[in-house]
């Protein structure tokens, strides 16, 4: 691998590593709606013991946007293709994942493809499927997502004027600068409203049973996005894998139980 | 609630935060409403007790909303305490009330320090809701533009990419290839098929098979409006260039989650730019074919045989396009003993090239006498150019054998020089005899090269020797090294020769070989 292609992968994805040097590599993947702030309060936890690897996923936070190929991220394995070229790039070994929300399932459709690169997985609120079908419980209707992709739409122009300007590097508004330099969850309107659709109108259930890595189902007791029987449904789909309830509501333990989040990963790893 | 204007200033803002005309909410942590305002409880239409410390932010707003908030909003205040102006909608007595949302995160007043986490038990989060019917709608208005232009914008950069990819298609084959690979980069769609029906009636398809509408032997009708939507998401167009040909196109979409349905309407576009394409490759092809029936035919005449020469020719069309070049070869005796060559090549292609060579030709068999030199006929053909019009800027060589004594006369009206291979080895360009392509005024010169008996003398057109990724010097140079090694292999200069200068090149030229080879003079 060049070193060329090296730089150009780690500055598509705004990678940041820390932690320490040497030790096993752990790899976290933000979801819907945010990027790798989201994981600020879970992922120093774990710089003592490992290298530890924050990004962006392309069209979100500092990413390169003009990286952003409508049609390769139309569905979920453009995003899992990125997680394996970048995994291959750092060259630290088989990672941890830990994925929250649609990137659980990012790391899924990436360790299938190359199991090699994965030596465990850490689901947060996954779900493979969000719309109901047939006995399969996902916890909406077709029509109700629809509904979220107009929200998305209707929430268009306040987030575009707000994050637009950032996101797509326009230099001539420093207004903009200080107010937003320290923005989180910077998203490119266009981008999060494709992402949403690939979201949440994929179907992903068949990758389960082709997973082998070990893994770790993260879930909230009370989740309006990923309900729990649709976590214990990937639990029991995957071939290997640990269930774990936490005392937590919402669909961002990784923001709201934190402390919970960082005891089970540690807990699962350790055994 | 205290009366205004009365009490303590505590109560007055308490009654403030109640009566305010914008609808106020007070929640914990997790989002279950610890307090709401008049205001939002008469929009909800729902007594203080069914809302307060029971319903949670998410069951008060459209499940749009809800999943936003728990996407997009929730991690927001986590992380910075405040979002503005986010539009979603109430879940409200009378239906569904759009409103515009701030919200704000902060520390409950005097709350304790809790157990849990990330200490939420002190966080509250306060909400203001602004009835926004007026401005929403007018915001739809300005999205529903915007994605009109998007779209407007998008079609256009299809059809421009479309067309871009068609403009130098000539055969129905091409057409497919290009306009799948054009569909594919533009719109992302998995697969495009082109069906024809065929002189058999039956249909023949086009493109690439990747699903069940491809794999079928009968391509999908579309509906009376020239188009319609099958079931896995593919679009069936008809395709109408001209009455009597009638075709389909059948687009199908990448079938990925977020990639968004085909828009007909660029498709339907996209069908009228195909039409007029195949319209045009059809008759292309049509016309090609009838050129090339009329090339073989002029080509075809009776060649001169005898004992003491043995002649060799060889006409391949060109592959870039489907049209015919203006290339020809020609052999006819001039006396008895004497025997007259030409290979030339006229400008353009097609119909009017193959016309202008059977003209160019006949006009050399015409001219060429056993009286007059090389330079001579091309100077009667020079006149028969100027007073017809015909073959103006048309190369030729044009060389006389003497089958006696092996002496060749020869002239090269900016023709490629012809190649003599020693029978017992080695070969060379003659040089010789240069001039001007035809019309052009110019001294015409002939030269003169001896052949030994066993030689061969090679006439042939610029196919032979162009390449695009080598220049015309190493061309003939390496013209010169195949044509000795294959006289030391003992190969004839034949189909194989020709085949053998054109390895490696995607899109030939016309091409055109003569070889004479002299057994001497008994």
């Amino acid at each position: 691998m060049s070193y060329a292609c090296r730089v150009d992968v780690l500055a598509r994805n705004n990678v940041s590593v820390s932690g320490r040097e040497g030790a096993a590599p752990i790899l976290f993947a933000h979801g819907l709606g945010c990027d790798q702030s989201m994981w600020r309060h879970a992922a120093p936890a774990f710089e003592g013991d490992h290298r530890v690897v924050l990004f962006d996923h392309v069209g979100f936070g500092g990413s390169d946007l003009s990286a952003y190929d409508p049609h390769r991220y139309a569905s979920l394995d453009g995003y899992a293709d990125d997680v394996v070229e970048l995994v291959e790039e750092l060259g630290l070994g088989p990672v941890v994942f830990v994925g929250h929300s649609v990137s659980s399932m990012i790391g899924v459709l990436a360790a299938v493809r190359r199991p090699d690169l994965f030596e465990r997985l850490v689901l947060v609120g996954p779900s493979p499927r969000y719309v109901d079908d047939g006995a399969y419980h996902g916890g909406f209707s077709r029509e109700e997502i629809d509904e979220l992709l107009e929200t998305m739409d209707a929430n268009y122009l306040g987030w575009s004027q707000a994050m637009g300007p950032v996101v797509m590097g326009v230099p001539d508004r420093p207004e903009l600068g200080s107010e937003l330099a320290d923005a989180f969850c910077r998203t490119d309107p266009a981008v999060g409203r494709r992402f949403a659709r690939a979201t949440f109108l994929s179907d992903n259930r068949d990758d389960l049973p082709r997973c082998d890595t070990p893994a770790l189902v993260l879930q909230c007791r009370q989740d309006a996005i990923a309900p729990v029987e649709v976590g214990r449904y990937v639990a029991d789909q995957l071939p290997d894998a640990r269930f774990v309830m936490l005392d937590a509501v919402g669909h961002c333990p990784n923001l709201s139980a934190p402390r919970q989040v960082v005891a089970a990963i540690k807990d699962f790893l350790g055994s | 609630m205290t009366d205004q204007g009365s009490g303590r200033p505590a109560d007055r803002r308490a009654s403030a935060w109640h009566r305010a005309p914008v609808a106020l909410l007070r929640l914990d942590a997790d989002g279950v409403v610890l307090d709401a305002n008049e205001l939002l409880l008469r929009w909800l239409g729902r007594p203080r007790r069914a809302v307060v410390g029971q319903a949670r932010i998410g069951e008060l707003l459209t499940v749009g909303g809800r999943i936003f908030w728990e996407t997009h909003v929730g991690p927001m205040l986590r992380l910075q305490g405040r979002v503005d102006e986010v539009a979603v909608e109430l879940r409200c007595a009378e239906g569904r009330k759009p409103v515009l949302m701030s919200v704000r995160a902060g520390a409950r007043p005097g709350g304790r320090r809790g157990e849990g986490d990330v200490d939420d038990g002190e966080t509250v989060v306060d909400v203001a809701l602004f009835a926004a019917e007026q401005r929403v709608r007018y915001e739809r208005e300005i999205v529903a533009a915007r994605d009109d232009a998007e779209r407007t914008a998008e079609r256009l950069r299809t059809l421009q990419a479309v067309s871009v990819a068609l403009a130098p298609v000539l055969g129905v084959d091409a057409l497919a290839d290009a306009l799948g690979a054009a569909l594919a980069r533009s719109l992302g769609v998995r697969a495009t098929a082109l069906w024809l029906p065929g002189t058999d009636g039956r249909w023949r398809r086009l493109g690439a098979p990747t699903s069940y509408l491809h794999d079928a032997d009968v391509p999908p009708a579309p509906g009376p409006d020239g188009f319609a939507a099958e079931p896995d998401g593919s679009v069936v167009l008809e395709l109408t260039p001209r009455s009597d040909l009638r075709g389909r196109l059948v687009v199908t979409p990448s079938g990925s989650a977020g990639d968004l349905p085909l828009d007909v309407d660029t498709l339907v576009a996209v069908a009228r730019q195909a039409s007029v394409a195949l319209g045009r490759a059809a008759l292309a092809e049509h016309s090609a074919s009838v050129a090339r029936e009329l090339q073989h035919a002029m080509l075809r005449g009776e060649q001169p045989q005898d004992d003491r020469f043995e002649l060799v020719t060889v006409y391949r069309p060109g592959v870039r396009t489907l049209e015919v070049g203006g290339d020809w070869y020609d052999a006819f005796w001039l006396a008895d003993g004497v025997v007259a060559l030409v290979v030339g090549d006229v400008v353009g292609r097609g119909l009017n090239a193959a016309a202008t060579m059977g003209q160019l030709r006949t006009a050399v068999r015409a001219v060429a006498t056993a009286d007059l030199a090389p330079d001579e006929v091309l100077d009667r053909l020079d006149a028969f150019v100027e007073r017809t019009s015909v073959g103006f800027s048309a190369s030729l060589v044009y060389a006389v054998v003497d089958l006696q004594d092996g002496l060749v006369r020869y002239a090269c009206a900016g023709h490629p020089p012809p190649l003599v291979v020693g029978g017992s080895g080695g070969a060379r360009l003659v040089w010789g005899g240069r001039s001007a392509t035809l019309g052009v005024p110019r001294t015409r010169r002939s030269a003169t090269a001896s052949l030994l008996p066993g030689d061969t003398l090679l006439l042939y057109t610029d196919g032979l020797v162009e390449r695009r990724d080598r220049g015309l010097r190493e061309g003939f140079a390496a013209l010169v090294a195949s044509a000795s090694r294959r006289r030391d292999e003992g190969q004839a200069f034949d189909d194989g020769f020709v085949d053998e200068q054109l390895v490696g090149i995607v899109e030939s030229d016309d091409t055109c070989l003569l070889a004479m080879t002299w057994r001497g003079g008994a």
